[in-house]
Parts: C-alpha cells; structure tokens; sequence
C-alpha cells in the first residue's frame, strides 16, 4: 500500500467538549485513542480535531474532575462527536498543580508551563480567606512572591513587569487590589490559569520572563445559577445562565472588600472617616451562532477606593474588554479574531483648606488580533497569525499647590506607539510521535508616534544626566522604530511511557516596561515606552527539563534547568528619582542580566491525599556599568531557595484539611554598614547595591473546609461550604520592608524595624451555589 | 513649605499612612556588615560672615554605635582660593577633637571657587571644591498662622515663617534656610533646614521657609532668618539626607536605597560648602486670625 492510499483513506473526527452540568466548553481535555497510541487535547474553546484512517477506535475522554467517558467510534467517513463530561468523576485534585490529564507532562511538548483549575486554587489556604489566583501561582517553583502584602511575582529571575497577564486576552496592567493584598481575578469568575515561565509560544510577544493567561468562565449554557461567598471581610456573587439554551449564556461576577468598615472601630477618628476598599465585576457572554462560527464577548472593571478622611483619596482601577470571533472554516483551519481594549488609571488627590494636590494617570491599549490554525496532516499543525497593538501611557500631570507657597506642577508628557506583531508557528510529530518539534517566530515592531517628547542628554556625570535639549515631535510623526525577530524553538523527546526530555529555547522583547523597583508596592505605576534612550529589553531562555512519572501516573515529577539572559534591563540609579519625574529616562540605566537555575516538582493528583512539593534553586544578577560601579549584583528577586509544599487530605466526604508551607532566601537588599554624623544628625551608609538580605521568608498556612450534606448533592440544587483559615499559623515575621532611621523615641540613637502583616490571621467564608 | 516643594513627599507619606493601617512595624535588631572606620567624614560648611569657621572630620562608625563616631585628628586640613591658603587647625585637641578651625577665612571669601585639601595621619589624602555663589538679600521676615494651623491640624498652633525677597536673575541658583530664636540655632539638623531651588520662585518671593511650633517660642523672642547660597549638589544632599533617614524603608518609596552624594573624593563622606549668607532678623509676635 502507498503513502499516498493510506493518506486517501483518512477522515477528520471533530468535535468539542463541554462540561454537562453547565454546557461550558472544556479546555485541555484528554482524548486517548488506545489504537494509535496517541490522541488530542481540546483547544481553548473546548475544540478538537483529530485524522484517523479507517477502521474502529475507542476514545478515551478525561479530565482531572470530571468523570471518564468512553466511546466506540467506527471511522468510515469524517465525523463529529460532542461530548458532555459528567462532574465528579475522578476525585478532584484539591491541590494539584496542573489540570492536564494524569501522565500529559510526560507527552505534551511545552516545558516550563502550569495550568491551574480553579477547583485547585480553592483548596488552598487563602489569605483572609479570599482565595487568590496570583497567590497560588507565586507556590510554584521557578515563582517567586515579592512578599506578603504583595501579588506581585517574579518568575525565572525577571522583573515583575516582564509578566505579561491577560484576562480573556487583554492586558492586565496592574493585577492587584487592596495594596497588592489581592490580584484583580475573582475566582468565581475564572475558568482556568496558564503560566508560561519558559518555551512561550510565538502568539504571545511583549513581555521577557512569563505569560499568565487567565480565561473567564463563559456561564451555563443550561440552567440558571447562583454562586457566591460571604467572608470576613468581602462578599461574591455570581449569576449565570443560558440566554438562548444550549446556544449562548452570560455570566456576571461581582465582589466587594468592606475591610473599612473595621476602621469606624478605631479609637482614632481620622481613621473612623476613612475608607479602603474595593470591587469588581466580570461578565461574559459567549454565543455559539452555528457549527462554524461562536462570538464571546468579556469585560472587566474594578476599582480601589482609599479616602483618608476628607483629606486625600487615591483611587485605581483596570478596565477590560474584549470580542473575540471563533471561525471553523473546515476541517483543517479555524481562525480568532479579537478586539481587545485594557486600561489602567490611578487618580490621587489632596485637598486641605488652602492646600491642593492632584494626579491623574491614565494608560491604555487597543489590540486587534487574527490568529489561525491550520493542520497540514497527521504530523503538522501550523499555526499563525498577526497583531497590532496602540498604547498611550500618559503619567499625567502632577499639581500641587498651597497658599504662600510655591505653585508645582509637572507635566509628565504621553507616549503614544503601535507594536506589531506577525508570528508562525508549527508543531511537528516526528519517529511516531516519539519526538516531537515545535518551532516558530515572531516579528516584532514598535514605533513612536508624535506627539511626544525625545529627550537629549548630556551622560558625562554617570550618576546624574541632565537634560540638554527636547525634541517636541509633532502629532502623527514616527520618530523611533524598533524591529526585532524572536525566534521559538522546543522539543519533546519521549523515552517510553512515563518519562521523556525536553529543551526549549525562545527569545523575548520587551518594548514597554514599568519604573518602579522591586520592593515598592505603590499601585501608582508609570508605565514608559523604548526609545531614544531606552533600548527594547530582549530575553533569550534556554530550558532542558526531564519529566518522569511514577504509579501509574499517579505521581508525577519533573527537574528543569534553565538559563536566561537578559540584555537592556534597567534599574534605577543611586538616589533616582522616579515619581512623578517628566525626566524618567535620565533615572534609568540599562545594563544586562542573567539568571539561572533548576526547578524540581514533585507531586500527587489524585486520591484522598494528594498535594505538590516544589523546590527551586535559582541566581539572578544584574550588571548595569553606572550602577554599583559596574560591578554585577543580585537583582531584588534573586532567591538563592524557594521551597514550598502544598497538600490536602479529605478526612471524610465531608471535611477536608488543606496546608500550604513556603520558604524561601530572605529578599536580596542593599543594607547600611555604617553610618556617618553630620551636622548632628546620621545617615546610613550603605553596603553594594543588593548585597545584604532580609532575613528568610517561611510561612504556614492551614485552611479546613466544611462541606454539608455532601452525600445529598445528587439531590440537592443548593450546596455550601464553610472554609476556615489561618495564614500565618505560628506568626513569623516576615518583613515587607526594613526601615533604618533614627529612634522616634531617643534621638540620634540608630533604628532598624520591619514593616510586616501581623499573624496567625484567621478567618471565615461561607461559600454557596445553586 | 517642604512638604509641596518635594512633590512626591505627600504622596510617600500618606500611603505610609495607609500601610500603618495594615502593616505593623517592629523594631528589630540585624546582623550588619560594619565598616567601622573606614571613611572619613567630612563636615565642613564655611560661610563669609567674618565668624570663625571650622571644618569637621570623624570617621565612620557601625550603623547601631550611639556614639558620633571617632574623631579624625592631627590631620592637615587647607582651603585654598583666590590664590591664598588657609590652613585650619584643631585648637582643642582634647574637648573637641577633630574640629579644625580658621578666623581669617571667612572675611576673605569671595565669589570664586575654593579647594579643600586633606591628609589624615596615616597619608590619606581627600579633595573637595564647592563654588561660593551670592546669595540675594532679605528684606524682612515676617510670621503669620500656618494655614493648616488655621483648620486645627495640628495639636499646638503653628506658625510660618515668610521670607521676603528678591531671587538673583535667572534659574539654577540654591537657597538653605536657617532660623534662629534668641540667637540658639533651632534648625541644626539637616532634616531641621529647608533647602530651596529657585526654579519656581517668582522675581520676587514670599514663600513660607519654615514652620515655628508656639511651644518653641514666646512674644518679644528675637527671630533671625538665615538665608545661605549652596550648589545644587548640596541641595540634592539635604534632599537625599531627607530620603534616606526621615523616609527610610517606605515599601512606597520607589528607588532602593543609597548612599547620600559627596563632593568628597577618594571615599570620603560628607560635603564641604563654601556659602554667601544673609540674615534678617524680627521680634516675634504672635499674628492676629
């Protein structure tokens, strides 16, 4: 028989997945076809696709919580089967660090990649109860947390703006709420989490180190539910349910912090009049319009609230939207089209009898996307695409004024750019399937548009440029243009059924990025562009992991060794000055950077126990020829161990214990090692740049979680949980920030002191749906 | 006033405020790298007003030493300028160590550049230049009730200084403010004194420069405002000074901590400033509302 008879004989089956209770398309869904040893996983729309030659197969469906579901299928011409997933059928995995199908890391050809279900970011113990998307993440190896009071993450040595995060394909420009104490992800409202730490494909651009991709669940397509929360200090509520059954459906989330209401207990009546908190909603409508064509349609909006008394407010907010249309053109190609919108502001004002202070920052960005699949054969499947991106980041300007004084205001001048980006890629199965290629590239292209401001300086005095001459660009003028190829290269060798290699290399270009240094967790980001001055950051990563499972795929453990370097990172100079500064550039430096290290996952998915244990070892530098007088240093998140274990044990069908338990190096600081007096008064003098570290960070956390009437659920449309916490069980001192300065009480004598979150922490949340 | 010519202190300081609601603080005590000794400190601010000038040198002590530090003695200490050298010499060794002084410089300053040379005894050599710039007269100085005081801000009644004059022709030019009362300095520390750049100041200024607590002061006391001229580099020390002790560790503040600029070479610490100086003086009396 020829190659070409066998290649006549074949059919397409395709179909999709989706969750029976809700009608919600279900993604990354193994589908196992034991005759060919191989099979698909569904796409982000729950899509799949797959070649067979004539004959009888059986389809093995799965995914970690649902039930497996199995199918004769006889493959005579092309065909489509829909599939619906029953709840409840494997035991869930109330920690697992991935969603994917029991011995999938071994197969799939990425690297350096987590998906979190939702049902496992809920079973770990959350701060204040309130169940975090970005917390989670920061327990996974190769993440590093910027500290309690902080979901901010680095990951592999980067910054934490080199994390490009997405909701539902919009930017996310500031993840957090409350001082950083929450991201901006309800967790009601989120269907599933993808961190890429490494091997990112070509469709993502923009960002050096990672990729979070966060997916809105798209409501029940069936019936209509409620779900929501009531906790110590905030409440959810969810609604969803079909617009037109079966064909479309919305989902609305909302949520609210009254963490403020505890300040009208304070003795103090300043505080008494304060307020600090915040909301969110999400919503989501997705239409399936006919077997080629579904429209989804995601918004967010959220917003903190701070109002010291009735003298100053600050106030910050994301904004996002987007519609993306999903087209099957055939069996081979379907396509996505998206437009996308995300903004951020922050305004702060002051006002105090004759006094005024105001500043109002704005940043946006428009994206409009077209991305394809195409699948050549059997062995190939191509994807491609383009993108064209307009941001305008206005810091805004800053007034300050007081009567008698000296009127300040600073006009910190906008930038406006289009980036652009056109990518291929192509997954390539290789020996029957035993190795498997994927590789690509991405171009890139960013270019300032007028008006705008180019900024000359005189850079003799290392330490200080000043600013010789501006070049004010005239609207509609392109004055800098950055071009760059990224290419995208990995590979999945597979030793046998239970363990394989795999090796990844990618480059990465950053064109806009944010001035703020690590330890800082003001929400008040100023966001600023290449240019002139500011060459785009590139990253180039290489990765080799060995991936092993163990029982049956019951445990699963990986090691991945990575190298990144980093070229054009900047810092800060000594004594910079970054707020509100129309002169940003002139408080940059650009130097290099490398990291390295080696990640080791262990972990268990299924049974009455099950949890993961992560440990990273890792170095991060940084050599920038005007800081720290050229010499390398450790960059803020360099963590020499990062260590953090997770698990969970269901005592009965209905109570259920969780633990969370990090540790890592203590945050790489610059310390004082001395002092001098002048006039007076002394004033620290400080070690190299990072050469100090705060003292080790360990925490444990426990969480226990009531579930009432479970064995009735079958039965039962209303459900509820009571979930009881305790972050910080022994009450270490983990420092945010360290404060040297003189005794407030006996002065000129020397102070050091630690700004931390007190614990243990307890808390409460009553959980429901129906 | 300081809290609006720094624009981004009130923003620092009341997100501060916010941490303090959810944050703790406690005092702890690390185990620090000590460069006890190392450098050399130099405190030297010599103004033209014909008083006797000396120049300060200690070294550097561990960060939590309660003591000022050691004192740098025997130690060659010449400022010269204007083709003349003066040498300054430690005139009591034993009750204060470590302070050169000089009678005659001050009344020779003039408006050029001066070099200051050091050798410490064990042949360490440091070198500093400062420019001694002019500074414009004071034409009065006058008190009124700080406008905050007015709405009860404060716990005690606070009062502003308002300094009337006329700034030198164009930008670039840097003012340090002092205040007497009853001939004591009340503002010795550099936290205490209001730098001031001239890039917003009107041709002629009444800004208020500094703030009198009435527990620091009774009607008839004897004010004297001081205005000094100083380089923008000592500007940015006091500014820095400012940062790195009062502002130490605010998770807002957005650049990481460091050393406060020198004009000093070879390592040593400090600044040395050559400064025209003007004064003004007023009987308080405390304003009507």
């Amino acid at each position: 028989m020829t190659f070409q008879t066998i290649a006549e004989q074949r059919y397409v089956l395709r179909g999709s997945v989706r969750d029976a209770s809700n009608g919600e398309y279900l993604t990354g869904v193994n589908i196992f076809i034991p005759e060919i040893d191989g099979g698909a996983v569904t796409d982000i729309d729950g899509k799949y696709s797959i070649r067979l030659s004539e004959g009888e197969y059986t389809l093995i469906f799965s995914f970690i919580g649902y039930q497996r579901f199995e199918r004769k299928i006889v493959m005579d011409t092309d065909k489509t089967l829909d599939v619906f997933l029953q709840n409840g059928g494997l035991r869930l995995s109330e920690v697992v660090v991935s969603a994917e199908r029991s011995g999938r890391n071994v197969e799939r050809a990425e690297m350096s990649t987590v998906t979190l279900s939702m049902e496992s970011i809920r079973n770990i113990p959350a701060f204040l109860g309130e169940v975090d998307v970005l917390r989670t993440i920061q327990l996974l190896p190769g993440v590093q947390s910027a500290g309690d009071g902080n979901t901010g993450f680095f990951v592999r040595g980067g910054n934490a703006d080199q994390n490009l995060v997405l909701l539902d394909e919009a930017v996310v420009f500031n993840a957090s709420h409350l001082f950083n104490f929450f991201s901006v992800f309800n967790p009601d409202a989120v269907k599933d989490v993808q961190l890429f730490k490494g091997g990112i494909m070509p469709e993502y651009g923009g960002r050096l180190s990672s990729v979070l991709d966060v997916r809105m669940r798209e409501g029940d397509m069936n019936q209509y539910k409620m779900s929501g929360g009531v906790g110590l200090i905030s409440s959810r509520l969810t609604l969803e349910g079909p617009i037109q059954r079966g064909r479309s459906a919305f989902l609305f989330a909302g949520r609210r912090t009254y963490a403020d209401l505890f300040l009208k207990l304070s003795s103090d009546e300043t505080q008494r009049e304060s307020q600090l908190y915040f909301y969110d909603f999400n919503g989501k409508m997705n239409y399936v319009l006919n077997d080629q064509n579904r429209l989804f349609f995601s918004g967010y909006y959220g917003k903190d609230v701070t109002l010291f008394s009735e003298l100053f407010s600050f106030d910050w907010g994301n904004a996002t939207s987007s519609m993306r249309w999903n087209r099957i053109y055939n069996d081979r190609m379907f396509s996505d089209f998206s437009i996308v919108y995300s903004n951020y502001q922050f305004n702060i004002a002051g006002d105090v009898g004759p006094a005024s202070f105001r500043w109002e920052s704005l940043l946006h960005n428009v994206n409009l996307k077209a991305d394809f699949n195409y699948i050549f054969n059997d062995n190939n499947r191509f994807t491609f695409g383009l993108q064209s991106i307009y941001h305008n980041l206005d810091p805004g300007t800053i007034v300050a004024r007081i009567e008698g004084a000296a009127a300040a205001e600073f006009d910190l001048s906008a930038t406006n750019a289009l980036e652009h980006g056109i990518y291929f890629n192509n997954e390539q199965s290789l020996f029957n399937d035993r190795l498997l290629l994927v590789y690509g590239l991405r171009n890139s292209v960013f270019q300032l548009i007028g008006p705008g401001n180019q900024y000359i300086f005189d850079k003799s005095n290392p330490l200080q440029w000043e600013v010789t001459d501006t070049l004010q660009l005239e609207r509609g003028n392109f004055y800098d243009e950055f071009i760059n190829w990224e290419p995208r290269v990995s590979f999945r060798l597979k030793i046998n059924d239970r363990s394989s290699i795999k090796g990844s290399y990618n480059r990465m270009v950053q064109y806009i990025q944010q001035a703020q240094s690590a330890q800082s967790v003001a929400p008040y980001d100023v966001w600023y562009s290449a240019s002139n001055n500011i060459p785009p950051q590139v990253a180039d990563q290489v990765a080799m992991g060995y991936f092993r499972n163990f029982l049956e795929d019951r445990i699963e453990t990986s090691v991945e060794v990575y190298y990144k370097d980093l070229q054009n990172v900047s810092d800060i100079v000594d004594n910079g000055d970054i707020l509100g500064n129309e002169l940003l550039e002139g408080q940059l430096r650009i130097g290099r950077g490398w990291a390295y290290g080696a990640e080791f996952l262990l972990q268990k998915q299924t049974g009455r126990l099950n949890g993961f244990l992560g440990y990273t070892w890792a170095v991060s530098k940084r050599q920038i020829d005007d800081i720290n007088e050229g010499n390398a240093y450790f960059a803020p998140n360099d963590r020499r161990h990062d260590m953090s274990m997770s698990g969970s044990y269901d005592i009965s069908k209905t109570w259920n214990i969780g633990m969370s338990f990090i540790y890592a190096t203590g945050t790489a600081i610059t310390l004082p090692v001395g002092k001098m007096f002048y006039q007076g008064a002394f004033a620290p003098i400080y070690s190299d740049r990072n050469s100090g570290r705060l003292p080790d960070y360990h925490r444990l956390d426990l969480s226990v979680t009531f579930t009432p009437n479970l064995r009735d659920r079958d039965r039962r449309r209303f459900e509820s949980s009571w979930n009881f916490s305790l972050f910080n069980v022994y009450g270490r001192v983990n420092p945010i920030s360290v404060s040297f300065a003189e005794n407030s009480d006996r002065p000129g004598v020397p102070n050091s002191s630690f700004f931390y979150i007190p614990g243990p922490i307890p808390a409460i949340t009553w959980n429901f749906n129906f | 006033m300081k809290l609006f010519e720094r624009k981004y202190n009130l923003i620092i300081l009341v997100l501060a405020l916010f941490a303090g609601i959810t944050a703790c603080e406690k005092d702890v005590i690390l185990d620090l790298a000590s460069i006890e000794g190392k450098y050399v400190i130099v405190e030297g601010n010599l103004i033209d007003d014909g008083s006797r000038q000396w120049i300060r040198l200690t070294r550097s002590s561990s960060y939590y030493d309660v003591t000022t530090g050691d004192a740098v003695q025997d130690a060659s200490v010449l400022v010269e300028g204007n083709n003349q050298v003066w040498q300054f010499q430690e005139l009591f060794p034993d009750s204060l160590p470590g302070y050169y002084f000089n009678s005659q410089i001050s009344s020779a300053l003039t408006e050029t550049m001066y070099h200051l040379h050091i050798e410490t005894t064990d042949n360490s050599i440091f070198f500093a230049q400062s420019e001694l710039r002019p500074v414009p007269v004071l034409d009065s100085v006058t008190v009124k009730l700080n406008p905050f005081s007015e709405l009860n801000f404060f716990d005690t009644t606070v009062y502003d200084l308002i300094a009337h004059f006329a700034d030198l022709p164009g930008d670039g030019d840097h003012y340090l403010f002092n205040l007497y009362i009853n001939n004591k300095l009340k503002t010795p520390r550099p936290t205490d004194k209001e730098p001031m750049s001239d890039v917003n100041l009107d041709e002629y200024s009444s800004y208020a420069v500094l703030n009198l607590n009435e527990n620091d002061i009774a009607p008839g006391d004897t004010l004297i405002l001081e205005m000094r001229s100083i380089s923008k580099e000592k500007f940015d020390f006091y500014s820095i000074f400012f940062f790195q002790t009062d502002l130490s560790g605010n998770p807002f503040a957005g650049a990481p901590p460091a050393n406060i600029p020198t004009n000093l070479s070879e390592g040593a610490r400090g600044f040395f400033q050559v400064s025209a100086v003007n004064r003004k003086s007023a009987i308080f009396q405390p304003p009507q509302p």
